[in-house]
């Protein structure tokens, strides 16, 4: 691997069952899978059979990193984890997810591009990766406890420079929302993952590296990263000249004054001039962003720690309702700590709007989809246990977070996921007269229908954010047709500054409305877009959104919009075009097809619910997505893809156009060519 | 804020050994290439430290309001002065502070150095030639003992320890222009700077600006 810069060369197999560690070489996979999301696929393609449950020894936790992990440039910190999702539903399928922070840099200097774990512990057990040696350390003492209790004992043995990603409770107890945290305020969230570590009696992996990851051109890359740093770390309201452009980067002037430029005058800044509450700004690896706040609360009544914008939101709305005032207090400080302390996916634990399903806001999280069945009399308190008349409080957060995480009452059936849920409260009668619509409820919030939903609808609809939720064709052809949500939900193209998309797609068809085939080639280059990020790895959140919001198509010269190439060069030491590696993402998502494929999608499982199409759009009073309209646009997709228009399925010519013909062997083997 | 490390109890000694008797195991394990470890010093008498050690004439400052923890100093630092990324060598560190919280901790060119003070061969020496003072480590002369890791007050040691050539590598302060100040996103970094010397870092009596 001497001339591979970027790559460490090196994977790590650990299998739980027999205690045995071996690695092999990453050459078998990389460049040609590039990495992260997909080194994952490719590994999971080979090794993950289609009957495997996600929860059965058989499933692998593959933790994969990209050529960008640890060489320090731009955002260098995320990595991604793949493996059979328990969260898709009602066939668990593939599924890959991504985490913020710094455990992949990490990983790589220990030594490892990849990282695979497979089988069963008999007995709880955390793992220590220290520079290539693997221990496998007793965790029954740790069973039981929060994700940063867990951690501190780790850190107490392993010193704190140890990254650890962890489970909670919630993971133990197999929600099959249940994330795996971290450090501290990252999350491989979607999936229930945790779940997955919980089966496999896996209760946290420390990895400490003290190696290095070699670059082509080091001094180059110092340079482009500064660069591009410069660019992202400016804040909302804020002018920046860049060679001669000047770049303003737009935003409420309130917000500017505000501790995060996310968020609006809130309680917890109150609190902090008072000095209640110590706040700061943090970031994942390399990241100049900042787009995590820390938060230290001075008197200890409600956890410290760091959240991302997100996190923090989940029970903002909420709060904000029920208290009155201003929003982003110690309640939704507390409540998205109670979510990282357990080890749940706070998608399933959040509400946008804290009162269930409105007309007006299409945008909501999984407490939304809870208020809704509350708000059509499905749900009481005598047949949940949960005090409905109390959202918004803590004590409400509190019952909900632990009800599900140790399962206990109605908790055990939320912990199924909310179509279970939903199909359970249809079926028993103490949920009352209306209970069958609880189906009709959980479809909108979890709109992919066929075999492979479960995934809340957040950011199927795209719009400035905090958006109105416009209806975005772009984004519901690639909900329609994806293994999770609509990922990376911050790549819209139908909000991009027109010079970019005339310069990549040749027309400006995209940045309209229309229900029309333009938005077929807009779709395929979001999806390529975003498996290029999740491939090499950098964050779709800074590189492509905030390029856009703050740039507004002034970048300066040499500067691509997401920065791709230019690392790709100094890290690689190759000469690589936009286009070619979007043709390498191409190979990718093909193989993620093939893989959906052989677990049983097809064209019938890549569309929505009834009464999603039966929604009307209240801005135009159109349906949100007309059936037919977009049944004719994801026909023009099939053929644009080269996969078969009627069954979904990539051909055998397009599979071996991109240099996959053992895949479609395989999958012809299978009869599925 | 302005802000300057504290320096940590003495009994620290005893972790530093830890650490590097850990960083060796690393090598032997393979995780940098197996390289044999250098012999222990040669039989020279050591070298007599120089009496009085004039005072750096800049440190690198921190404002921890600001440091939001990226690690680009880290890794920076190893890219410009090593040539490769990592921030096992950087000779800035970021250091965990809270339980969820980290911040940028350079060398700070201590008054009194103890790591110039603990090298049996005198490859610790003042920059003056470069007109900072920073107390540099001359690789040639580097035995690779450990002994000023050790030394050090601060944990971990702000002198860093190359496996790989099996040498110790310090804070040269980047000859007046450091390119961790120079690239730090968030401006969560400062060289201060007074040609009559800056006093900083551990010294005997106390630990000072």
């Amino acid at each position: 691997m001497s001339e591979l810069y970027g790559y460490v060369g090196k994977i790590l197999r650990v299998d739980l069952t027999t205690e045995k560690v071996t690695e092999t070489s990453s050459e078998e996979y990389v460049p040609k899978f590039l990495g992260g999301r997909g080194l994952g696929a490719k590994i999971y393609w080979d090794e993950i059979p289609s009957e495997v449950g996600a929860l059965d020894p058989e499933n692998k936790l593959i933790f994969t990193t990209g050529p960008m992990q640890g060489t320090g440039v731009t955002a260098h910190g995320r990595s991604i984890l793949t493996a059979k999702s328990p969260q898709v539903y009602p066939t668990n399928s593939y599924m890959k997810n991504c985490a913020g922070g710094d455990w992949g840099p990490e990983l790589k200097y220990a030594g490892y591009d990849a990282l695979i774990v497979e089988g069963k512990a008999s007995e709880p057990v955390y793992l220590s990766i220290q520079d290539g040696h693997v221990e496998f350390r007793d965790a029954k003492h740790l069973w039981g406890l929060d994700t940063f209790e867990t951690r501190n004992v780790i850190w107490s043995r392993h010193g704190k420079k140890a990254r650890i990603v962890v489970i909670g409770p919630a993971g133990e107890n197999l929600v099959v929302f249940a994330c795996v945290l971290a450090g501290s305020g990252n999350a491989f969230g979607q999936g229930g993952f945790g779940a997955v570590m919980g089966s496999k009696n896996l209760k946290a992996i420390a990895v400490r590296g003290t190696g290095r990851v070699e670059v082509a051109k080091p001094a180059e890359l110092v340079t482009v990263t500064h660069q591009r740093n410069r660019l992202i770390a400016i804040r909302v309201g804020e002018k920046l000249v860049v060679d001669g452009k000047t770049i303003v980067a737009p935003g409420r002037p309130e917000d500017r004054a505000s501790f995060l430029s996310f968020y609006p005058p809130s309680k917890l800044e109150d609190e902090m001039r008072e000095g209640k509450v110590r706040i700061g700004f943090s970031g994942c690896a390399g990241c100049p962003n900042m787009c995590y706040a820390k938060v230290e609360i001075v008197d200890g009544t409600v956890p410290s720690g760091a959240a991302h914008c997100c996190n923090f939101a989940e029970y903002n709305a909420a709060e904000q309702r029920y208290y009155g005032g201003k929003g982003y207090g110690r309640v939704a400080w507390e409540a998205a700590m109670l979510n990282n302390l357990l080890g749940i996916n706070g998608w399933f634990t959040m509400t946008e709007t804290g009162t269930g399903l409105t007309e007006s806001r299409p945008n909501y999280g999984g407490l939304d989809i809870l208020c809704a069945l509350y708000a059509a009399g499905i749900f009481t308190e005598e047949n949940t246990g949960l005090p409905w008349d109390k959202v918004g409080s803590a004590e409400f957060y509190r019952k909900l977070t632990r009800m599900i995480a140790y399962r206990e009452g109605f908790g055990d059936i939320l912990a199924q996921g909310y179509g279970a849920m939903a199909e359970y409260v249809a079926e028993h009668e103490e949920f009352g007269p209306n209970r069958a619509d609880a189906i009709r409820i959980y479809q909108i919030g979890y709109p992919r229908a066929g075999k492979y939903g479960g995934i809340a609808r957040h950011w199927l609809y795209a719009g400035p954010m905090p958006g109105p939720g416009i209806p975005s064709p772009v984004k519901a052809i690639v909900w329609a047709t994806s293994g999770r949500d609509g990922s990376n939900p911050h790549i819209r193209l139908d909000t991009a500054p027109k010079e970019w998309v005339m310069e990549w797609l040749g027309s400006d068809g995209v940045l309209n409305q229309e229900w029309d085939t333009s938005k077929v080639q807009g779709a395929i280059l979001h999806q390529h877009m975003a498996t290029e990020a999740d491939c090499l790895i950098y964050c779709d959140s800074i590189m492509l959104y905030k390029s856009s919001y703050t740039a507004d198509g002034l970048l300066p010269e040499g500067v691509t919009v997401n920065g791709g190439p230019e690392f790709w060069n100094v890290v690689m030491g190759t000469e690589v075009t936009q286009e070619d590696l979007w043709l390498k993402a191409e190979r990718i998502l093909n193989l993620e097809r093939a893989i959906m494929v052989r677990e049983g999608r097809t064209r019938s499982d890549d569309t929505f619910f009834d009464p999603v199409f039966e929604e009307i759009n209240p801005v135009t009073g159109n349906p949100m997505i007309p059936r037919d309209k977009f049944n004719a646009i994801m026909d023009e997709y099939y053929q644009t893809r080269g996969w078969d228009v009627a069954t979904g399925i990539p051909t055998r010519a397009k599979l071996e156009e991109l240099d996959l013909k053992e895949v479609a062997d395989e999958l012809q083997t299978l009869r599925k060519l | 804020m302005i802000k300057i490390s504290e320096n940590k109890s003495l009994t620290r000694r005893d972790f530093v050994k830890g650490l590097a008797l850990g960083a060796v195991a690393g090598v032997i394990g393979g995780a940098a290439g197996a390289v044999a470890l250098r012999p222990p010093p040669p039989e020279a008498p050591p070298v007599e430290p120089p009496v009085e050690v004039p005072l750096s004439k800049g440190v690198l400052v921190v404002d921890g309001n600001i440091c939001g923890q990226c690690g680009t100093c880290e890794t920076f630092c190893s890219i410009i002065n090593d040539g490769v990324s990592a921030p096992a060598l950087a000779r800035i560190q970021v250091v965990p502070t809270l339980d969820f919280d980290a911040e940028a901790d350079p060398c700070l060119q201590c008054v009194e150095p103890k790591c110039l003070r603990a090298c049996p061969v005198g490859a610790i020496s003042i920059d003056e030639a470069a007109g900072t003072n920073a107390r540099v480590v001359d690789e040639e002369i580097c035995i690779g003992c450990y002994r000023c890791l050790e030394a050090c007050p601060f944990d971990p040691a702000r002198v860093r320890f190359d496996t790989e050539k099996q040498v110790a590598v310090k804070c040269n302060l980047c000859g007046g222009d450091p390119q961790c100040v120079k690239f730090c996103p968030s401006g969560a970094l400062k060289y201060y700077t007074n040609p009559d010397g800056v006093l900083s870092g551990y010294t005997t009596r106390t630990l000072v600006v």
